[in-house]
């Protein structure tokens, strides 16, 4: 099943304003976008501070650490493992509207011991026009492709020589995602905020020999705008949460808007964040809680509120691709604000299980809640006399009148007049009444008024075949006292639990409504279910009801009459429980018994051998006389030859 | 709402149907079937009961089909049940394109049966009481029939003037006590069989063209036997000169008397009824037909006899057709719930057949009213003896009128890639196409004696294999068959039903081949009682489940190692009781299955193959008012339940109710437990359910007739809006959706019709709850982005091999550009999503790729 772990903290950011300010921290925390469900690296540019390396097991821990000036922002990052053991380290600063692109090499880092001794080997800085929106490096061909606010593409070389530069002809870029196709083929996509309320979106494809990009497509989105919006990408789908709460999905690579949702669970002005996890399905934070939601069958799957939290941001997850039953783990990186006037704010690392993205894990977890309707006709113009006119009464009227009466017979009038029940016991005409929820507040008004004695309006309700499952359990204790309502329960109302009945049963001394509980055992429950609820039963103690079929010697009983089902049950008893945890003296009982029955058995089968083998001899007899005085037709028909033929 | 969405979809009747016999229900006629040869020996038509159907001989293919409900005319006369085409004769013109067409209700219609079925109908009625029976000697007598107790009157009319739109018929003659008649080739002589004032058995000749009455003598005895069988006529044929006359009795005998001397021989071969006599136009052989499905030819002159075997069903009639061609009619008898007729052309010279005329053959849960059963010395499921004829057919509408309900349902399946209707024909599997309203094939899948010749006699009485239920794997490839195999009757273990569950490959040849065949797959004695496929998510679809009347299942696959079909996941039967209500769904991403076993509802997790549990690890289990009469997951979100009382939708994801509709006047009691599953389909494209409802009809003293009317329903998912209603005139008895945006309905006449979308599949509404599938195939955005890398990779190579073009292009843009080039795939990106862009928007496009 899909669930979230309580998150465990990698590190406290520095008390820098910006950094602690839920609305707008995780501008100035950069993640390198190259988790994967396994890593055990994390690199975070954090603005005004350093650029950082952490490792997460067996301990998070902070292994290489790259200062920068305090009045620098870093806009993106990237950190690319290279094969000769060495870390190319590219990053975007900002300070005072001048932009500057750095690349740092210096020694690959294996594990927590070896951290002491890296240094960086080499460094380079290049000044750029424009803030950088993102950067990916292409360890293969050894280039870094930066892409900057004012819609320039530029490719550098490891000692940031610019290659290439190409502009998209429009300025405002928001958004930059890269991605790799099944085959390994590298491509990105830009969203662009343009005037007048459109957005620009732009798909290329990054040739890996050149590094040089191919624009495959571009749409312009009319009266749209990336104001307020989060975005994230997982495989072909770009999901943009706006105003907290609207949540649209578009469809690529032609951007085609794929469905729009509301969610209910989030507020208005709630602090959101949205990263994917696995197909279909994303990682929410609204406030102080983590939702795991599957945004195809529209459900939460899991959901974690965090104490002491003021909010809880997402920077980074690893998505789980070819989600499986075996392949479902994956971490997150969060950004947690603490409440309090002067907060702190910590990063964090959370273990999901994205569980498998099927019905299965969402089944009674959606949050799209529609409005239920009562029984309808199929046609509504229909005036055949069959297609009676269901009665509709006024359930909430009803609901309350009955709530406030306190008399059997006021109750029992309300309740049958009401509802136009004729008869004291469900019938089909009643099918109206199909609402389980109207049903268990019935019931509850009925339990809430009366103690002891019931009005009749319950042995109706026992008889309804909707009676709610919240009211079956522990229906039996509850209807003790009163035997009539006690058998009815036995007998007609459904979903009591195989607990209550199996209780009751090795408690009751009444032979006629042991036999009631052991049909309705059979008749409701599998056999496998009963004997795993036997089991299950805390001090039980079975001699009650062994005591009372091996003593029956009545022989026009219940329990005589249907021996087939009390054996039936009795033997999935003994099953469960193990014979031997019987008493020596149950176990003689029980031997003789089964030996009278055995010789019954066997008497049985003489008689049988018997009336048999007379009937035979006789009915051989009487083939021979019938077939003469039969007609032909049924005689055995020879070969097909022209002599039989009647002529 | 519903309203607005009203004509989204539209019913029609546009194919299947049975082939017409007129007489098939007077069982003093010989002479059934009604075709017409058209003047110049091109086609062939034959009337169905909701169309004419004209076939070319040369190509043996349908070319026209004339239906009913096509034209206001032809619907207002023959749309009706108890309407017949009696004759139907080509008008020799200079055009040579119309057809003079009589119906039992003496109305007569000419229409063209080439070109347009125009306007061009005309139309006019005979002045005469009774019904029209035949029309003989060159269309200027008419025969009129009317039952009177066990016999037959027959009335002769001289159409004296005929002019277009309007006649005038006199009365000539009246026959009384007629059991038997039939005429010759030419329509020039009639042969009856009465009973005269001493209820003996008279023959009466008499021809149509001088008036005169020719013959009149006793049937002669052929035996001295006194069984009725050996007395008891049941066919009768007469020769072109009236010269020669052929009697076929129950017992198999016939009887050819030579007219001028009354001398008669006998000729024996039948084993059982003569069902059959016929005539050649040059009067040189007699054919003969009966249960052997073989055609008999007696060389009259030499008394040598030759045979063609193996028909496809009982003799019914056999008669040439001018002296080219002979046509059969055959009963597929083996289906007792309805009369299944083919017409089978034959050619004269080399006996091999040309035209196979017949509709799609559903089985039906009981037996139908208008089902006519062929006469046998022995009294069968399949057949009816002649000492109790009479009573049978009487004995089985008191029967249907006195039940209140009808379950006519039949199983009905589609094949998902070929779309082809598959109906599960006793012992047999037919497959119609719907679209070109031909059968496409008619495969024998058991071992049943009906296959290889017909069953005589006593040999009636042995059951065939029944096939119950025909299924495909969604990909196409397999057709899973569950058939039941009878033992004997008369044992200990008569009652011990073997069951068979067979899985079949489609082979290059289009045709099944038997893979693997699984007796009894639930236990000895067990029935399965549903199949269900798998989903494309689960093995690629090459899987299913069953599920047994106890609460077992049963998951097979096909291990392509082992080349073969195996269990591959079980859950043990656990019930204390049977039920055979049972339904399965299946999730579509595999994960869950849906079992629905009397009225309890649990759901069973596939990879555990176990049932799912709760956090208690209770099993998550719903109990319904009733049992559980049809299941289907849509958009694997809502399940769609029907019960005895009601039809509503259950959101899995929410657990509740959203909508419900009553439909326990409808369907409490009418259908076998989960048969009302037949008559409920689900579109998975787009999640729409159609519903059919059938109701009796009840006639006009307020009585129950066994008329029926019914109703189909479209739903969206979640059953919250109905969009659309429509009613058919007739019974339904299958509704399967047709893996495209439509759903086929077949209805109690084998009519097969179509419930479509007026709008394309393609713009099926974008909205929200219908978007579940298209994620379900993750590999669709790779596709794109593929082929929109080869688009430009297209025209990148473009480009560069356009490097004359360039340089006009460069010459017409007067060098404004300086790195772009402008070419014809430069706007191409211009036009895709194109919708509701506006106009600025445009603008600013094309201005970014020329600038």
């Amino acid at each position: 099943m899909a669930s979230i772990s309580q998150p465990f903290r990698l590190s406290a950011l520095p008390k820098i304003p910006s950094l602690n300010n839920y609305a707008n921290q995780t501008d100035y925390l950069q993640v390198v976008d190259n988790l994967s469900p396994s890593a055990n690296k994390v690199n975070i540019g954090i603005s005004g501070s350093s650029i950082s390396q952490y490792l997460i097991n067996p301990t998070p821990k902070l292994v290489f650490n790259l200062p920068i000036p305090s009045t620098n922002i870093v806009t993106a990052c990237d950190v690319v493992e290279d094969a000769a053991n060495t870390e190319v380290w590219c990053y975007g600063l900002e300070a005072r509207k001048v932009s500057h692109l750095h690349l740092a090499t210096k020694p690959m880092i294996q594990d927590a011991v070896s951290s002491s001794n890296a240094e960086i080997t080499s460094q380079f800085k290049y000044k750029l026009k424009s803030e950088v929106v993102s950067i990916k490096i292409y360890s293969k061909a050894e280039k870094v492709l930066v892409i900057l606010r004012n819609g320039l593409i530029q490719t550098f070389d490891y000692e940031l020589k610019l290659s290439n530069t190409i502009d998209i002809s429009y300025d405002d870029i928001r958004f930059v995602q890269f991605f790799q196709d099944g085959q390994g083929n590298d491509f990105f996509f830009v969203l662009c905020q343009l005037s007048d309320e459109k957005i620009c979106y732009k798909l290329f494809q990054v040739r890996s020999e050149s590094v040089s990009c191919i624009e495959l497509n571009s749409i312009i989105l009319e009266n749209y705008t990336l104001e307020n919006a989060k975005l994230c990408f997982e495989f072909g789908k770009l999901y943009v949460l706006k105003n907290s709460n609207e949540l649209s999905i578009y469809q690529l690579p032609h951007l085609q808007l794929q469905t729009s949702i509301q969610l209910p669970f989030i507020s208005k002005d709630a602090v959101v964040s949205i990263k994917p996890v696995s197909s279909n399905r994303v990682l929410l934070t609204a406030d102080n809680t983590i939702y795991l939601v599957d945004l195809l069958y529209n459900a939460i799957l899991f959901q974690k509120d965090l104490q002491n939290i003021k909010a809880i941001q997402l920077l980074s997850t690893a998505v789980v691709q070819e989600n499986s039953e075996d392949n479902r783990k994956t971490i997150a990186l969060d950004v947690t604000t603490k409440n309090g006037a002067n907060p702190t704010s910590y990063l964090d690392v959370i273990n999901i299980d994205v569980g498998t993205g099927t019905l299965k894990d969402a089944m009674g977890k959606g949050f799209m809640v529609k409005q239920k309707q009562k029984l309808q006709k199929l046609f509504e113009e229909s005036n055949e006399d069959d297609d009676v006119e269901l009665p509709s009464p006024d359930y909430e009227r009803i609901i309350k009148q009955l709530h406030i009466c306190k008399k059997i017979e006021n109750f029992d009038s309300i309740f049958f007049k009401m509802l136009s029940l004729d008869k004291e016991y469900y019938t089909d005409n009643d099918r109206f009444l199909n609402d389980s929820d109207l049903l268990t507040q019935i019931i509850d008004c009925l339990f809430l008024n009366f103690k002891d004695e019931y009005p009749k309006a319950l042995t109706y309700l026992l008889t309804h075949p909707l009676f709610p499952p919240v009211h079956a359990k522990g229906l039996l204790t509850k209807l003790k006292n009163n035997p009539r309502l006690f058998k009815q329960a036995i007998v007609t109302c459904p979903n009591v639990p195989l607990d209550d009945l199996l209780t009751e049963l090795f408690n009751i001394t009444n032979a006629e409504l042991c036999f009631d509980i052991t049909l309705r055992v059979l008749q409701d429950y599998k056999k496998e279910s009963i004997k795993a609820g036997i089991r299950k039963i805390e001090k039980m103690d079975i001699t009650n009801f062994l005591d009372m079929i091996l003593n029956s010697n009545k022989a026009d009983s219940d329990l005589k009459l249907n021996k087939p089902q009390i054996f039936q049950l009795m033997s999935l008893i003994i099953d469960s429980i193990g014979l031997f945890a019987l008493d020596d003296e149950y176990l003689e009982k029980l031997s003789s018994f089964v030996d009278a029955q055995v010789s019954v058995v066997s008497q049985n089968i003489e008689l049988l051998h018997l009336a048999e083998h007379y009937t035979k001899h006789s009915s051989v007899v009487n083939n021979k006389s019938n077939s003469s005085t039969n007609s032909s037709s049924t005689q055995p028909i020879s070969a097909y030859t022209v002599d039989y033929l009647e002529c | 709402m519903p309203n607005s969405s009203l004509p989204m979809y539209k019913l029609s009747v546009v194919s299947g149907g049975k082939v017409a016999l007129p007489r098939i229900h007077n069982r003093s006629a010989t002479r059934k079937s009604v075709s017409c040869l058209t003047q110049d020996g091109s086609a062939y038509i034959v009337p169905f009961n909701n169309q004419f159907k004209v076939y070319s001989i040369d190509t043996r293919q349908c070319i026209k089909t004339l239906k009913f409900a096509n034209n206001d005319i032809l619907t207002s006369i023959l749309d009706e049940p108890s309407v017949e085409v009696v004759h139907i004769e080509p008008i020799i013109d200079d055009e040579m394109d119309k057809i003079r067409v009589y119906t039992n209700t003496a109305k007569v219609v000419i229409l063209k049966y080439k070109g347009k079925l125009a306007t061009e109908i005309k139309t006019w009625s005979l002045n005469i009481t009774g019904e029209l029976f035949a029309v003989l000697g060159d269309g200027k007598k008419l025969l009129t029939v009317q039952k009177t107790g066990n016999s037959y009157r027959y009335d002769l009319y001289e159409n004296v003037e005929e002019k277009e739109e309007e006649s005038e018929v006199k009365h000539l003659e009246t026959f009384e006590n007629v059991l038997l008649s039939t005429w010759s080739n030419n329509n020039n002589y009639l042969a009856l069989v009465y009973l005269n004032q001493e209820t003996k058995k008279h023959v009466l000749i008499k021809s149509m063209v001088d008036n005169s009455s020719v013959q009149n003598f006793p049937v002669p005895s052929t035996t001295s036997s006194t069984t009725i069988n050996s007395h008891f006529v049941t066919a009768l044929a007469l020769d072109n000169d009236g010269q020669q006359l052929a009697i076929g009795f129950a017992s198999g005998v016939i009887n050819l008397i030579n007219l001028p001397d009354l001398s008669h021989r006998l000729l024996k071969w039948h084993i059982d009824s003569v069902l059959s006599l016929g005539f050649t136009n040059d009067n040189a052989y007699l054919l003969s037909g009966g249960w052997e499905k073989v055609l008999s030819f007696w060389q009259l002159a030499t008394n040598m006899q030759h045979f063609l075997p193996r028909l496809n069903g009982v003799v019914l009639e056999c008669l040439p057709v001018s002296d080219k061609y002979y046509s059969l009619v055959l009963q597929f008898a083996e289906n007792n719930t309805n009369s299944d007729y083919q017409i089978t052309l034959l050619n004269a010279t080399d006996l091999s057949s040309i035209l196979a005329i017949n509709g799609p053959f559903p089985v039906f849960d009981t037996i139908t009213n208008d089902v006519e059963q062929p006469i046998s010395t022995v009294n069968s499921k399949s057949s009816v003896s002649s000492s109790n004829m009479l009573q049978s057919k009487k004995k089985q509408k008191r029967k249907l009128l006195k039940r209140k309900k009808h379950d006519f349902t039949a199983p009905l399946s589609v094949h998902p890639s070929t779309k082809h209707l598959y109906l599960p024909h006793v012992s047999s599997l037919q497959s119609y196409d719907l679209y070109k309203n031909e059968q496409v094939s008619y495969q024998y899948v058991t071992s049943s004696v009906n296959n290889a010749a017909g069953k005589v006699r006593l040999e009636l009485t042995i059951q065939d294999p029944v096939v119950q239920d025909v299924k495909f794997t969604l990909d196409g490839f397999w057709m899973i068959t569950y058939e039941v195999e009878y033992p004997p009757e008369g044992l200990l273990s008569s009652k011990e039903l073997s069951h068979v569950l067979k899985f079949w490959k489609l082979d290059d040849n289009k045709e099944w081949e038997l893979k693997t065949k699984v007796l009894n797959p639930h236990g000895n004695n067990v029935p399965v009682t549903n199949i269900t496929t798998a989903p494309n998510s689960i093995n690629s679809s090459q899987g299913c489940l069953t599920a047994d009347n106890n609460g077992g299942l049963k998951y097979w696959k096909f291990d392509s190692k082992q080349n073969n079909w195996c269990l591959n996941r079980l859950l043990l039967p656990n019930y204390n009781h049977f039920s055979n209500s049972v339904q399965l769904a299946w999730s579509l991403d595999g994960s869950l299955i849906f079992h629905a076993f009397e009225d309890k509802l649990s759901t069973i997790e596939f990879s555990e193959f176990k049932l799912l549990e709760d956090e208690n690890e209770l099993p998550i289990e719903r109990t319904l008012d009733t049992p559980i009469q049809a299941l289907t997951l849509v958009n694997d979100s809502t399940l769609i339940i029907s019960t005895k009382t009601s039809l509503h939708s259950f959101n899995l994801l929410t657990q509740s109710t959203i909508s419900s509709f009553d439909i326990y006047p409808y369907v409490n009691g009418v259908y076998k437990p989960g048969h009302f599953a037949r008559l409920l389909a689900c579109d998975a494209n787009t999640g729409r359910i159609a519903l059919a409802i059938n109701q009796q009809a009840a006639g006009t003293d307020g009585n129950p007739t066994l008329q029926h009317k019914a109703n189909i329903l479209i739903f969206n998912s979640d059953l919250t809006e109905k969009l659309g209603s429509f009613e058919h005139n007739e019974y339904i008895s299958s509704l399967v959706w047709n893996y495209a945006a439509d759903f086929i309905f077949m209805d109690i006449q084998s009519r097969l019709g179509i419930v479509s979308t007026t709008t394309s599949s393609e713009m099926v509404d974008e909205s929200n709850n219908d978007q579940a599938f298209e994620s379900l195939h993750p590999d669709s955005f790779s596709e794109k982005l593929q082929e929109l890398t080869r688009k430009k990779g297209l025209a990148n190579t473009d480009a560069e091999d356009g490097v004359d073009e360039d340089i006009d292009l460069e010459f017409i843009n007067g060098n404004l550009s300086q790195n772009k080039t402008i070419n014809m795939n430069s706007f191409t990106s211009l036009f895709e999503n194109i919708d509701n862009v506006q106009m600025n928007t445009l603008f600013d496009r094309v201005m970014k790729i020329i600038t």
